[in-house]
């Protein structure tokens, strides 16, 4: 009896404890690309100002000017981080250029760029870092203003750098805006945008082999606008990121006042 | 004869007065720009009226003067914007040049007049500042001004 008991318990003791099933592999780590797409969008974009300013790709400091910026977070990261513009222009008669800087207070998103204007045509260099990620870049941008419909496009190249991640790559990118403007009141207007972004293929200058990204961006955005005066209105712009990249689902970006000139 | 002696002095003040100030009158009034903002009529009306004035402190204005013609060549306003954060200024330079052709002479002027605008979290309705009479009128008298102060 004493016997069979010992057994028993040895059984019981070996279900318990035993594993039953090999332990799951650890997770690979990200593969570059992965690693690309995931900040890809953060840094590359573009600036437009020339079509109401904020953001093609967020949370790209350079897209979200504003006087004063309220900007979300990616999904994974969650909360808001707010942020400034800051910069000066001249223009004459559809000619000229401007310098700008976007940060957010906490400083972990700067952005700068400057830009000469050639009426319609627009021209920028543009650099500045996003946590662990620094970009350069240049771009050029046509803005078409109708009267029923104002749209544009923009082609450019940016090159990204990582030190955390390991990563130089090289990537083109063109964006396609458009926006239109209503009456609502003899006050208040509304304005529907949206910006689309396609960036691929990359080159990877690190290890010079080119790749594609299936991530894709679009920004939909209300602007509201009140006028105050005579001369002046107030404008509250409320974004929504929408990125094919998983980790960053929908962002919202809430702009308070008048935007940069690029 | 001292009637004669008189006489002969107010004659010859009545002479040099007559030479060393001349006589002008104003024809013609033109713009090689076109400006959407103002209408030509009133602008053309607005600087016959104003060169006769400025003309008028140093010389003569008669209807039978030598003509004098006014051409603006350009009016540019440039427009700067710094902005800090939410507080904003925006600066509108309006410059104007002319020209005055008396006869076979020409004179020249410039003119600038500015407005200054600020806000803080507001934006300008039309993203620039409106176009402004005021600053124009400036402008142009100053211009004048120059353009008149060349004739000597």
């Amino acid at each position: 009896m004493k016997k069979l008991l010992l057994i028993i318990l040895i059984l019981v003791g070996n279900l318990v404890y035993s594993q039953t099933s090999p332990p799951p592999p650890a997770p690979a780590p990200p593969s570059a690309n992965e690693q690309f797409n995931s900040t890809q969008n953060n840094i590359i974009g573009a600036q437009a100002k020339s079509f109401g300013g904020g953001s093609l790709v967020k949370p790209n400091p350079m897209l979200t000017s504003a006087d004063f910026a309220l900007i979300q977070n990616p999904t994974f990261e969650s909360g808001w981080r707010y942020g400034t513009s800051l910069g000066y222009s001249k223009i004459s008669k559809g000619r000229g250029f401007g310098v700008n800087a976007v940060l957010t207070f906490d400083l972990t998103q700067q952005s700068y760029s400057s830009y000469y204007r050639n009426k319609n045509w627009y021209y920028h260099f543009n650099f500045g870092k996003m946590g662990t990620a620094h970009n350069i870049g240049g771009s050029v941008t046509n803005m078409k203003l109708t009267k029923k419909i104002n749209y544009g496009y923009q082609i450019g190249a940016s090159v990204v750098e990582d030190s955390e991640y390991i990563y130089f790559i090289l990537v083109p990118y063109a964006v396609i805006m458009a926006n239109k403007e209503m009456t609502i009141t003899s006050r208040t207007k509304w304005t529907p945008e949206v910006f689309i972004t396609v960036c691929s293929p990359y080159y990877d200058l690190g290890i010079s082999k080119s790749g594609t990204s299936d991530t894709f961006n679009a920004v939909v955005g209300n602007n509201m606008s009140v006028k105050v005066s005579k001369a002046f209105k107030l404008n509250i712009n409320w974004r929504m990121n929408i990125n094919t990249t998983p980790k960053f689902g929908i962002m919202n970006n809430v702009l308070i006042g008048g935007n940069l000139d690029f | 004869m001292k009637k004669l002696l008189l006489i002969l002095p107010l004659l010859f003040l009545l002479s040099a007065d007559t030479a060393t100030k001349e006589c002008y009158k104003v024809t013609k009034v033109s713009s090689q720009v076109e400006a959407p903002e103002m209408k030509k009529e009133r602008v053309v009306f607005g600087i016959k009226q104003m060169t006769e004035e400025i003309l008028s402190e140093k010389y003569d204005i008669c209807e039978d003067g030598t003509p004098v013609e006014v051409e603006v060549l350009s009016v540019e306003a440039p427009s700067t914007n710094t902005s800090f954060g939410p507080f904003s200024k925006t600066k509108k330079i309006t410059i104007v040049k002319l020209r005055l052709i008396v006869g076979k002479e020409e004179y020249w002027g410039q003119g600038e007049a500015n407005v200054t605008v600020q806000s803080t979290f507001l934006d300008l309705n039309d993203d620039n500042l409106p176009f402004n009479k005021t600053a124009f009128s400036g402008a142009v008298k100053k211009a004048l001004i120059e353009a008149v102060d060349e004739m000597k």
